[in-house]
Parts: C-alpha cells; structure tokens; sequence
C-alpha cells in the first residue's frame, strides 16, 4: 500500500496554477527527488504533500483517507517535513530542539520519557551532534542548524519524510554523510523520502524516482532511469546539459 | 548506565522552587508591613487563629487581602505576557501591546470624568478590555492570518485609545486628574477580593500548561509547528483570547499596571530557558511576587501617603532586568 498518494491534485498560488491533475503514488522503499526551477511551487507542493498547506483542488490520501481529515497529531506521527529554513523567537538548548520532534507522539500532559530522551541523543549524535545537547540553538552556524533539523526528524521518526532542500547550508562532506543518513533510515520497506533538490547529480546519487515540476501547471513523474536525461533537465531549467560518466556516476554538468 | 534526567528537571525545577519560596517570602513581607507594628510571631499565630482582636481584623482584611490582590494581578499580567509574546512571535510583546488596557482605560476615566462611584470602574474596565479585544479580533482576522497583521492592528487601534486617554484627561477638572492618572499608571487601594483573580489566574495557568507543548513549537515558526501536529490556528486564536481575557481581569482589578507582563516572563527564560512548562509557571510567581513586592512599598514607603504601584514595578524592575540581560554568559 502506497505511503502517500495524490489524486487530482492541484496547487496554486494566488494567479497562477503551479502544477495541475497531479497522480503520484509514493511507496514504500522510494527515494523521491522534486526538481525544477525557481518559483515552481516544489516548497508549496511539499507543504502540501505534509497535510500544511490547503490544496487548490485534489486530493491528497495516506491509505486511503485523506490527509486533511486527520488529527494533526497523527498526521505528524506519519508525515515529517523538514523545511527550508527555521525561524526562533526564544532560543531554546539543542537537545529540546530535536525533543520538540516526539511532540506527535505524547498526549496533551504528556512529558517525555527516557526512551524518547535517548531517542533524541541517538539522532543528535547521528547528526553528528553529540556533545552539543547543551549548546543554545540561536549559536549554531547554518550548516549546523540544518543538522539539528535532520535530528529532529529523526527524533520524529515518521514514515514518510519530506525534506525541502535537505542539502542547504551543508558542506559537500556532510551533504554526502547526511543524505546517506536519511536514505538508510528512510528507504526500507516501511520508510519513503521525498526531497526537494536543486542539485540534480545529489538527485542522481541518492533518489530513484523524480517529479519535475517546470511551474507551468505540467508535472512529469516516474523512475529515474526513464526521467533524468538531457532534453528533459536541459528545457526545465532552460539551460543545455551534457551528460558525462565518471566511473559508476553519471553526471550533468551545463554546456558552454 | 545512568537513566537520562529529563532536561526540564534539571534547570527548571529548582528555578521554579526558588520562585515559590520567593513568593511566600513576599507575601509575609506585606504582611509585616504597615502603619500598625504587629511582630512576625504574632502574624503568624493570627493566620490561623482568630481572635476577634484588631490586628487579626488588619492582617486579614488589609494586608492580606492586598497582598494576595496584587499577586493575581502580578500572576495575570505575567502569564498573558508570557502568551503575547509567543503568539505575536516577539519578544516585546506584552499585555497591552493589543490594545486590551487602553480599552478599558477608556472607559474607567470617562467613568471618573462622569463622576460614576468607584465600585463602577472594574466592570467598566472588563467591559472596555473586551469590547476592544473583539475590535482588534475582528480587524485582523480577515484575510490571512499573520502575525504581523494582528501586531500591526493591535497596536494602531491601541494608538487610537491612547489619544481618546488623552482627550479626556485635557477635559477633565484638575481635581478629578490625580485619580485618573493612579488608576493608568496601577493602583491596588481600592482593589476587590482577591478569591476570583487568583480562581481565573489558576484557571489561566492551567489551560496554558494544556498547551504549553504547542507554544514551545509555535515559537519555533508557524511551518515547523504545523508539521509537528500543531493546529496553529485554533492554537493562535486560543492564546489570543486567552491573554486577552487575563490581562482584561487584571485591568479591572488594578488598573494598567505596566512592566510585570514585559519583563516577568523574560526573567524566568533567562533564568530557566525557554520551555513554557516551566516559563508560565515560573512568570506567575515571579510576576506575582513582584507587584506583591512592588506593591508593599507603595503603600508603606511614604505611609501614610500611597503611590501608584505600577511607578515601582518599572523602578525596581528596570535595573533587576537590565543586570540579569548584560550579566556574562554561564558556562556551559
């Protein structure tokens, strides 16, 4: 049975259609990877994907029942959604940052326990966090704020995780260590990833499956094999793309 | 291996004791307090027993019945500052930064330029806190909601109190004006009962622990709170009704006492961190104690004359606050 899928699905901004009739089936073991220019609506879509944002028309279903009808609470415990950036008001310590990811899984009066502090250790360090429990969120660099959202969702443990530029901030090592990270996490049989990239060779490296998204309403989506080739990337970012092979990876780099 | 102490325990508790110590304190401080010297020992026996004496009647009826009025309305203030803050997402928010208080001062001073009877003046000010929070609810919820938009709304509708404050005090007879400008800058003389603010600032505090876990996420962005199963909308709309009604209890009871809602809820983050299980408790005490503090010099400090409470909460609470802001970071 299909983790996410969509039916009909259409997403608009105020004036403008972004992708229209959408039918996406995302499954368990699948690595998604949404590509396409600036102002495409791949952000609004995502949000949409995660049950946060109301679509224009369509319908978005997890097994069936469509994400609006359920609790948020239990929404969250399915869907977790890493977004681009995060704001603070208050600063809070790095460990109840990546705690704030139990949050769907505790009643109204509930604490968290043990087991969910450890959990929250676990991710940090997994991020390559540990020690920083302590640390005051408002001091983090970019790069390291990013690692902390990945704990959290981590923290969060969802079933389908959507990541809206995952790579943002990251050194190339640690946009290398952390996408491994979540691909092993995420793709087994009971895990699916969706990301938002705008480097299509990360795309190539870690996903098998693509949704283009030119922003015109059109969406093309299927395996990577059939998707990523030069005269389909080359027109959505309108820009000419050769293909190179380098030992087992392919490439796109632009021409001229 | 060690089991993992919940964070929150570690910091937050111990804050959170040395804040209720701090109100007990204060509170048996306003009882020693006053015109008639009654020695502690003696305080304490009348607390529990009656013995048809004077002073049992000052302790009970004066003191402690002051005292505790300007612990709700301190414990209000606090918490409704502590909820604007996160709900506007702005560390300056504060109970009055909507416009709740100006309402009800509106309403309180054309009461005294009419010469209506003091027992008038509380449900003039709830009224007025009311009808001007369902002002600002209706102006700002067209449209989408941000933020921004009910801030904005807030404060240009409290703008427009603020000039009518002004018109009727140019209005008013010079000897009405003392009064008017006691009951704008705080004054707990002629303050009810304290039994029903402390039962709403109760109340207050425990629908906010309900939903102290979401105001943790929404002040962490409004996207992240919603995928981690936040309703932010009902949540925004639950926090501003909520801190508007507090704050339009404790107006009514003292006036527009300034600087607790502001500054409570930021000491204790800076004293405990930013969790609200432990910042709305901890600014109720802390908020409580200070006006119950605040509010024992201004009727003792050039007894037998009175001042205005709030003039104290800004004097003694502006260099506390300023020294804890600028003191070197912990060590971590």
């Amino acid at each position: 049975m299909s983790l996410l899928q969509t039916a009909e699905l259409i997403v608009s901004v105020p004036g403008r259609v972004l992708c229209e009739d959408l039918e996406l089936r995302i499954e368990p073991g699948q690595r998604w990877a949404i590509l396409g220019p600036n102002g495409a609506g791949k952000s609004s879509l995502l949000h949409t994907l995660a049950g946060i944002r109301a679509a224009a028309g369509g319908r978005v279903l997890k097994e069936g029942v469509e994400l609006q009808a359920l609790p948020p609470r239990a929404r969250a415990r399915h869907i977790g959604l890493m977004t681009q950036d995060d704001e603070l008001a208050f600063p809070s310590t790095v460990l109840e940052a990546a705690l704030a990811g139990r949050h769907p899984h505790l009643g109204r009066w509930g604490w968290e326990g043990a087991d969910d502090i450890a959990l929250a250790r676990q991710s940090l360090a997994d991020a390559g966090l540990a020690g920083w429990e302590q640390r005051q969120v408002d001091s983090l660099s970019g790069g390291e704020r990013r690692r902390l959202a990945i704990a959290t969702l981590l923290t969060q443990q969802p079933g389908l995780a959507l990541l809206d530029e995952p790579s943002n901030h990251l050194d190339l090592g640690h946009q290398l260590q952390l996408l491994d990270l979540l691909c092993g996490r995420f793709a087994d049989d009971r895990h699916a990833l969706v990301m938002v990239l705008h480097d299509i060779n990360l795309a190539l490296r870690f996903c098998d499956h693509l949704l283009l998204l030119p922003g015109d309403g059109s969406w093309q989506a299927g395996p990577l094999d059939t998707l990523a080739t030069t005269d389909r990337l080359g027109p959505l970012y309108g820009c000419e793309l050769f293909e190179i092979e380098v030992g087992h990876h392919k490439a796109f780099i632009p021409a001229g | 291996m060690t089991r993992p102490t919940h964070p929150l325990l570690s910091r937050g508790l111990p804050t959170l004791l040395a804040l209720l110590l701090a109100a007990l304190a204060g509170l048996l401080f306003t009882l020693t307090q006053g015109s008639t010297d009654i020695p502690l020992a003696r305080i304490w026996q009348l607390l529990w027993h009656d013995d048809g004496s004077v002073e049992h009647l000052i302790i009970h009826q004066l003191r402690l019945s002051r005292g505790l009025s300007a612990f709700a309305v301190g414990g209000l203030l606090a918490l409704a500052g502590a909820l604007m803050q996160v709900l506007l997402r702005n560390p300056l928010g504060d109970p009055y930064v909507l416009g709740v208080s100006g309402g009800a001062a509106s309403a309180v001073l054309a009461a005294m330029l009419l010469g209506l009877p003091v027992f008038w003046h509380p449900p003039l000010a709830f009224g007025g806190a009311l009808f001007s929070m369902l002002l600002v609810f209706s102006l700002a919820r067209r449209g989408n909601w941000t933020g921004n938009r009910l801030l904005l709304t807030g404060v240009v509708v409290a703008a427009g109190w603020s000039a009518l404050i002004s018109f009727v005090l140019s209005l008013s007879p010079p000897v009405r004006l003392p009064g008017m400008l006691f009951w704008l800058m705080g004054d707990l003389s002629d303050a009810p009962p304290p039994g029903p603010g402390l039962l709403l600032l109760l109340l207050g505090l425990l629908i906010g622990l309900g939903l102290a876990r979401d105001l943790n996420l929404g002040s962490q962005g409004e996207l992240r709170a919603r995928s981690l199963g936040v309703d932010t909308r009902r949540l925004q709309w639950l926090v501003y009704g909520l801190a508007s009604l507090l704050t339009a209890v404790a107006v009514s009871l003292a006036g527009a006492v300034g600087f607790i809602g502001l500054v409570a809820p930021h000491l204790v983050r800076l004293l405990a961190g930013s969790d609200h299980r432990i910042v709305l408790p901890g600014a109720v005490l802390l908020g409580g104690t200070l006006l119950t503090a605040a509010d024992t010099l201004a009727r003792s400090m050039i007894a037998p004359q009175q001042l205005p409470v709030g003039v104290l909460t800004a004097l003694l609470g502006v260099p506390v606050f300023l020294f804890l802001l600028n003191r070197p970071a912990r060590v971590r």
